[in-house]
Formats: structure tokens, C-alpha cells, sequence
């Protein structure tokens, strides 16, 4: 075998690793206890020092084995990456550089006194003292100088052979060791043909081995054959019996052997291992079983409902109180169930200390990214969702947000630049905020971009937040430079519409919290419950998310004469495009005497919808829409109430594109293709 | 013809080392550097071991061995798993239902030839 | 990777050809209970048989156990260089 060429690919391999260990190890500094690096930082040693063995590079293994078992207790949580372990740790991983360069043991001598100085070091952390190199025992022969005579029985679990552990290939090994003097086959185990299965194992061997071989060495053969493989070893000289007595029924055998393997002393040392590490905090649940649950949840609050509908109707007070307690009940293990799927946003926030330090790098940019509400928690399923926006925000505000170096030193600011991610609850969202401290956006220079992308009238009047939002337009980007970072043909108007998505909205504020821009995402709780308003069309009954509506009136006689001319109505000096539900998803059938208005909110823009009827607040799990409806555009989902109808989910956002698709455009001023535009520049 | 094995491991020259143990012993040997990349070289053709690392990028040793596991093809093809003595690692030894042997690491390629000749003979 | 075994009803003769491994082991089973339900079961020839494992060494002890309480023993024959390795190994009826 070519050694040489094998020990070269070691070397590069090696190089490579401990190269990987540096990057972690710094990384590691800004996001202490990240499980992934530490994973990651102990196979960089494990690789090394497993390799290292197949060479017989006993110096490396010695030394990496001990830095291995550090980390090792890192990755498990039992110790924690100081700024002093850390150091540590990188003069160990030059140590280790120093080291696999040294192609045989006796060489490393050299070495060897730094080695032990760091290893002195080391101790601390360790948790049991350093234990040679970690190699397996190899096979030692018996003192004695001609072959004993041992015999060995062998019992065999059933699934034995479903491993791929056919006691064949032991048998022939252990003829290796010396002389198979004879081998019994007890067949007694089998069962009758019909009651065979035939990928199990039956057989049990006894076997007689003439050897050099001590008791150590014969037992390694089986060694990792585990629990499939039970031996009873005679020594050499006692008195011949049988030791693998054969089964008097059919399925002794196996039977013994399937309830010896329940409970191994090797799994018993794992339990109790387990047990003594730290007492259990969390466990594994597949997302799916949760998901279900949730689902089911959903359904039963559906059902509850329906039961106290019928209780009420019945007049029976009894049954009024049971309901009510139900329902109670209820609403309990609804929010207990939903509160399983929440977590804490900090995992996600975390990732974007790579983010900007890669960022940070890319731009020459010195900055730092600070992290506030880590514990704050939300749906797992928006989590999934929200980092892609996200990253494109954080991005952004490394990007266009900071200053250059040079630009801050002139400004009189720290050259340190700083990316705040912050998050926090209010009234039933969550709150995300990015905030930097650069510059912040300058209002002229958007509105001027806005005219000449024809987003916007020059003699629009816009609110400073009107003003700064309109960088969420598609097409719209301020820079005159583009950056490596965004010319990625990704707008700021792809993170609203991921975050619309997500019945969330964006806003940006500028000056923000820390002086620069502040980009806050609201986004709710969890997107299997909605509190909606209902209201009636006709036979209908629609779900208006409530965090969109603003108020609900009813319709004077004047203004519905001029609602039902116009696509617009003026509301307490406001002009509103109206969207006719009646209309927009064709009932048929005589409009109401009386209308109403609900004034629902989205992105910066208002729209009225006109509804029949207004039916109050109702909180309602969503269920995706079945395939009937899936083609209705405005539409995000469906609930059943508690009455056994369905609801309809409005899908805001795409009401509000659609008509706004539909406006006489050149009336506002407004470019076709933009969304619909502010509310503000009507009036 | 020879018996043909599996060797999975992220590292290079454990690969090649193995490789050439069993190759010189006779063996052919099929290698891939994790669990998605042996999935992917597993097409059918008869193996009649597998060694596979624990610890891997992109798919680690324990997912692949249920994976593989789940083929009928490879359903009794005996699997020996490269593990260390780390706390970890043993522990993934309780959960891993599928395997049976475990091989610690390092280990001598003499020490993975005799293991292998156990399972699938000289 | 697959063995087939042929059941041939007017000779009683099984045949098997390829491996009698742990992969084919429910499926040779069938063939070896199918057979022996026939009554005519008389003969296992072996000439064909590629590889030889545990799994499949049970089912030819259990074979031959059946010819113990039958009339007519069913035998084994024609052992293959594969066959008889592993009966030699294991010093279970070794042919002459």
C-alpha cells in the first residue's frame, strides 16, 4: 500500500481541519455556545487525531486525544468557552499544526516539553485525567508457549442475522486464532417449519479452539458484535461440560436471548450516564405530531363552540355551565398547545453574527451586532419563514445603513458601527426591530428617487413615514452605487411582500432608535389562530383579520348613494378606495338597505370594504382553503364557526392590489405599476 | 470477485487507508466522504458490508444507517459504525437501533481488517 | 442478488440456484413449506447454490429434519463448492 501518498492526503486533510478549528474558534467568541461550531470544532480534532492513528502518529494522537475530550465536554455543556479556554485552545490547535508536520513518533521529542506545558494547562478542564492515546487493546498472545485447548459456547440473539451478524464469519475468524478443534451445531432451537422465521437465528455453536490466543484476545473477536453475541468461555484445563446447553423447547433460545437484550449493562451505563449529566429540560418532538396537535386543537374549539351554540339554544342552564366550562377548558389547552410550538427568537438572531461579521468584512466596515429580547417567542412556523427578510434587512443596514470607516471619524462617531436587533411583545405580536446608527435615510433624496421613478407626484405632500416607506415600492433603491451585497436584484419591496405573507407588516422609522434607520416588523404570534372581525355578505360570512381594521361604521344614506357611483368615498376628510365584497366575489342577490364599512389598514394604505352586516370579534383558528375556493383571489384561508358554517378568510393585502390595479390611475398620479398609494396624497 | 464494502467517512485518508487495507486484502471498495453522498452511490449493486463514520457533515452516520436500513436491498447488510470514546458518541451508540458493531477510532487498519474479515470472511 | 428455488413435482427435486442467503430466506421458506405440503418432496439439490449463510444453513437443517419424520427422507445432494465449505466449518453432516 502506498503509505506515502495516504500520509500526504492525511496532511492536507490535517491542514485543512486545523485551519477550519482557528475560523471556529474565533466565531465561537461572538456566538458563544452555538452547538453547530461546537460540533463542528470537535470533529475538526476528531478527524485529526482519528487519522492521525491510522498512521501510528502516537504523538498526535496523545496530545489531541486530551484537546478532543475538551471538547467533547464543551459540545456536551459542561464547561464553557472563556476568553482564557478559547486562547488555550488556539496555542493548542498551533501545537497540533506543529505536531502532524512530524512524520514519526520519535521525532516529536522536540516538541514535546511545549506539549506537556499545554497539556498542564489543559487539566482544568478535563474530566478525567488524560488516558494514553485511546487505542484499542490489540490482541496479546498467552505466555504459554504451545496452543490450550478452550472452550467457548456461544449463544445468539435472534435478530443476530438481520444485523448482518452471521456467526459464520465469527467462527471462521476465531479459526484464525489457532486450530478449530470442532465445532458443534445445536440445531434444537429450530421450530417447525411453519413456525419459521427464517431471517431469525436458531442455532447456537459450541466450539473447541486450540490457541495461543489469552481469554482477552478471543473475547475482542465478538468484541463489537455487542449484545447479539453471548459467551460463555471455559478455560483451559477445567472440566468439560456443556456450557451452551442446548434449549429443551423450540424457543428457549431465542427468548432468552431477546430478554437478555432488553436491558444491557451497556445501556443501563448510557441511562445512567444520561441521568447523571443534567436533569432532563427539554425533549424531542417531531414538528409533525405538534403540527397535528395543533390541528386537532383546532378542531376541537370548533366543536366546543358548536356545544355551547346548542346549549344556548336549548334554555337548559346546566347544560349553559357545562359549556361555559368546556369552553373554558378549551381556550386553555388551545393556548397551552399553541404556547408548544413557540420559541425563543435568539437561535435565529444568532445567525446573524456570522452575517455581519461576513458582511462586515466584504465592505471593509468595522461593525458589531447587538442583540436585545433574544427570549422573546414565537410561532416556530413563522421563525421558519422570517429569516430570509431578515437577513436582507440586516444586510441592508451593514450595507447602507453604516458609514465608512472614514465617513464615521469625520461625523465624530465611534468607527465601531452597530447593527441592533431587537424583539419584543406588544398586544399579541411580536415586534421586531433592525435598527444601525449610520447615517439614517435622507427624506429629499427619496422623494426625489420616488418622481423619477414615477412612484409618486412631485407635489405629493407625504408624511416623513410616508416619505421613507416608499423605498418598500418595487423598483425603488436610493444607492447610486450598487454594492456587491445588493446588487442582487432583491428589493426592500420582496421583504414587505415575505412579511405580508406572514400577515405581518414593515415600517421603516428614520431617525431610529439608535440614531440611524429602524426597520420594525410586526408580525403575529402564530399564524394557526387569527382574531378576526366578522361580517355578513349576503348568505356569506367573511373573516377580516383584526389587526387590519381600523373602525367599522355604518354607511349614511348620503354616502352610500355616492359609494354605489364611485370607487371611492371620503371618510372624515379621507378618501378611501372601496372594495364591494358583494361585488368583488359575486353574490348574487339584493344589496341590503342598510351598508357598512370596515376601514381596514395594510402597509401604509387604507381601503373600505362593504359588507351586509357586521358581525363582531371572533377568534377563529385558520384552516388552509379547500380546493373550491383556492382559485379566489383575496382569499387566505377558511374557519368553521361555531354554528358548523364556514367562514372566509380575507386576504387583505391582495383585496387591496387588486382594486388598486383597477383605479383610474391617471386621476392620483400614481405609475400603474405601483401599489396602491397612500391614502394621504388624496386629501 | 471480490466482496465489495462501503467506507463512509468526511475524512480523506481514513477513506484511503481503509480502502487500500480492504483492496489489498482483496475487497473492492466503494467510498464516499458522508451519508447523503453514499445514499447517492448506493444504486442497487450488491454490498456486502458497510463502514461508516459517525460523525459527518450533511448526513450524519446514524441517519444514514436508518436510511439505508429502509432499502430491502441493504437490509441485512451487516454495518460497522466508526465511533469514539467521547461521551457523545457512546451515547449515540444507545440510540442507534440499526447497528451493531462499533469500531472506535483510531484504530490500526490491520484492527479493521480483522473486523471486517469477521463479518464477511476472508 | 436473488436465488430461485424450483420445485419440480414429478421428480420431487428442489433445485436451487444462485445464493441461499438471508435475503431470500423468506421467500426460499415458502418454496421449501409449498413443497414439502405437496407430500412429493424427495430431494434438494444444491449443485446451483452460489452462497450459503446462516439463514440459509437453518433451512436446510430444518429440511432435513422434515425427512427424520417422513416416510421417504428428504435429502440433500450435489453440494456446491459453497455449500460444503460452510458445512465443513461448522462439522454439521459434512458430505462424504
Amino acid at each position: 500500500m502506498n503509505i506515502e501518498l495516504a500520509l500526504q492526503t492525511f496532511l492536507d486533510e490535517s491542514r485543512e481541519l486545523l485551519s477550519d478549528m482557528e475560523q471556529i474558534l474565533l466565531d465561537l467568541e461572538s456566538q458563544p455556545g452555538e452547538s453547530e461550531l461546537q460540533n463542528a470544532l470537535f470533529r475538526c480534532v476528531h478527524t485529526v487525531k482519528g487519522s492521525a492513528g491510522m498512521f501510528g502518529l502516537d504523538h498526535v494522537v496523545d496530545f489531541t486525544h486530551v484537546v478532543e475530550n475538551v471538547l467533547d465536554r464543551l459540545r456536551a455543556g459542561e464547561i464553557k468557552l472563556s476568553k482564557a479556554l478559547a486562547n488555550l485552545l488556539l496555542r493548542c490547535r498551533d501545537h497540533i499544526s506543529l505536531l502532524v508536520e512530524v512524520p514519526e513518533p520519535a521525532e516529536a521529542v522536540d516538541l514535546q516539553p511545549a506539549g506537556n506545558a499545554l497539556l498542564v494547562e489543559l487539566e482544568p478542564f478535563q474530566s478525567l485525567p488524560a488516558s494514553g492515546n485511546g487505542q484499542t487493546p490489540q490482541p496479546q498472545n498467552s505466555e504459554h508457549g504451545k496452543g490450550d485447548l478452550w472452550r467457548i459456547g456461544m449463544r445468539i440473539q435472534a435478530d443476530a442475522l438481520r444485523h448482518g451478524m452471521d456467526p459464520l464469519g465469527f467462527i471462521r475468524f476465531l479459526g484464525t486464532l489457532g486450530e478449530l478443534v470442532s465445532v458443534n451445531t445445536l440445531d434444537d432451537g429450530l421450530p417447525r417449519l411453519d413456525q419459521l422465521d427464517p431471517e431469525a437465528c436458531y442455532l447456537a455453536f459450541e466450539i473447541e479452539l486450540r490457541t495461543t490466543a489469552n481469554r482477552a484476545a478471543i473475547e475482542d473477536v465478538f468484541e463489537f458484535a455487542g449484545d447479539l453475541y453471548q459467551l460463555q468461555l471455559q478455560e483451559p484445563g477445567s472440566a468439560p461440560e456443556a456450557v451452551a446447553a442446548p434449549a429443551t423447547t423450540d424457543m428457549d433460545i431465542v427468548e432468552a436471548g431477546s430478554r437478555e437484550g432488553k436491558m444491557q449493562p451497556a445501556d443501563q451505563a448510557d441511562a445512567q450516564r444520561g441521568r447523571r449529566r443534567k436533569p432532563v429540560q427539554h425533549f424531542r418532538v417531531q414538528a409533525d405530531k405538534l403540527d397535528h396537535l395543533i390541528n386537532l386543537v383546532g378542531e376541537l374549539v370548533i366543536a366546543s363552540a358548536a356545544v355551547s351554540l346548542d346549549a344556548d339554544r336549548s334554555g337548559n342552564s346546566t347544560a349553559r355551565e357545562s359549556a361555559a366550562n368546556l369552553n373554558l377548558l378549551v381556550e386553555e389547552i388551545r393556548d397551552s398547545s399553541l404556547d408548544l410550538r413557540m420559541v425563543p427568537i435568539g437561535e435565529t438572531f444568532q445567525k446573524f453574527q456570522r452575517v455581519v461579521r461576513d458582511v462586515s468584512s466584504e465592505l471593509s466596515k468595522d461593525i458589531e451586532l447587538v442583540i436585545t429580547g433574544a427570549d422573546t417567542e414565537l410561532d416556530k412556523t413563522v421563525v421558519e419563514k422570517i429569516g430570509d427578510p431578515l437577513t436582507h434587512l440586516v444586510r441592508n443596514a451593514c450595507d447602507h445603513g453604516i458609514e465608512s470607516p472614514a465617513e464615521r471619524s469625520q461625523k465624530g462617531k465611534p468607527a465601531l458601527g452597530r447593527v441592533h436587533l431587537n424583539a419584543y411583545h406588544e398586544s399579541g405580536a411580536i415586534v421586531i426591530e433592525v435598527s444601525d446608527d449610520g447615517s439614517g435615510l435622507n427624506r429629499d433624496r427619496i422623494i426625489a428617487k420616488a418622481v423619477e421613478r414615477e412612484l409618486v407626484r412631485a407635489d405629493a405632500e407625504l408624511s416623513d413615514r410616508e416619505a421613507f416607506n416608499l423605498i418598500f415600492e418595487p423598483g425603488f433603491s436610493t444607492v447610486e452605487q450598487v454594492t456587491n451585497l445588493s446588487g442582487r436584484g432583491v428589493g426592500m419591496d420582496v421583504v414587505r411582500r415575505n412579511i405580508e405573507a406572514l400577515r405581518g407588516a414593515v415600517e421603516l422609522v428614520s431617525p431610529g432608535v439608535a440614531g440611524g434607520t429602524t426597520f420594525r416588523i410586526r408580525l403575529p404570534l402564530t399564524l394557526a389562530i387569527i382574531d378576526g372581525f366578522l361580517a355578513r355578505v349576503g348568505e356569506a360570512t367573511y373573516v377580516v383579520p383584526l389587526e387590519m381594521v381600523v373602525e367599522c361604521t355604518e354607511l349614511s344614506a348620503e354616502q352610500q348613494a355616492v359609494s354605489n357611483e364611485q370607487h371611492y368615498i371620503k371618510l372624515r376628510h379621507e378618501v378611501l378606495p372601496l372594495i364591494r365584497l358583494r361585488e368583488h366575489f359575486s353574490h348574487g342577490g339584493e344589496r341590503s338597505r342598510r351598508q357598512n364599512i370596515i376601514v381596514v389598514r395594510h402597509g401604509g394604505q387604507k381601503a373600505g370594504l362593504i359588507v351586509d352586516e357586521l358581525l363582531g370579534e371572533h377568534q377563529t383558528v385558520i384552516k388552509p382553503l379547500s380546493g373550491i375556493f383556492s382559485h379566489l383571489k383575496g382569499l387566505s384561508g377558511s374557519t368553521i364557526l361555531g354554528s358548523g358554517q364556514v367562514a372566509l378568510i380575507l386576504d387583505v393585502p391582495a383585496l387591496m392590489h387588486q382594486v388598486a390595479q383597477h383605479e383610474d390611475v391617471a386621476n392620483r398620479g400614481i405609475h400603474p405599476n405601483a401599489r396602491p398609494r397612500l391614502s394621504a396624497s388624496y386629501s | 470477485m471480490g466482496k465489495s464494502i462501503l467506507i463512509v467517512d468526511d475524512s480523506a485518508s481514513i477513506r484511503q487507508v481503509v480502502s487500500m487495507t480492504l483492496k489489498g486484502a482483496g475487497f473492492e471498495v466503494i467510498e464516499a466522504c458522508d451519508g447523503r453522498d453514499a445514499l447517492s452511490k448506493l444504486t442497487g449493486q450488491r454490498v456486502h458490508l458497510m463502514i461508516s463514520d459517525v460523525n459527518m457533515p450533511n448526513m450524519d452516520g446514524l441517519t444514514f444507517l436508518r436510511e439505508v436500513k429502509s432499502r430491502p436491498e441493504y437490509k441485512f447488510t451487516p454495518v460497522i459504525m466508526l465511533t469514539t470514546e467521547s461521551a457523545e458518541d457512546k451515547k449515540m451508540q444507545g440510540q442507534a437501533g440499526g447497528a451493531k458493531a462499533w469500531m472506535v477510532k483510531p484504530f490500526q487498519p490491520q484492527q479493521m481488517l480483522a473486523a471486517v474479515n469477521k463479518l464477511v470472511g476472508p | 442478488m436473488s436465488s430461485a428455488l424450483q420445485f419440480d413435482a414429478d421428480t420431487g427435486c428442489i433445485t436451487v440456484a444462485g445464493e441461499l442467503t438471508i435475503y431470500q430466506a423468506n421467500a426460499a421458506a415458502e418454496s421449501l413449506r409449498s413443497a414439502f405440503a405437496s407430500g412429493s418432496l424427495r430431494r434438494i439439490d444444491l449443485a446451483g447454490v452460489t452462497e450459503l449463510d446462516t439463514a440459509g444453513l437453518q433451512l436446510l437443517l430444518m429440511a432435513e429434519r422434515l425427512s427424520a419424520h417422513g416416510e421417504d427422507p428428504v435429502e440433500l445432494v450435489n453440494h456446491s463448492q459453497p455449500v460444503r465449505e460452510v458445512l465443513e466449518v461448522l462439522g454439521v453432516g459434512a458430505p462424504s
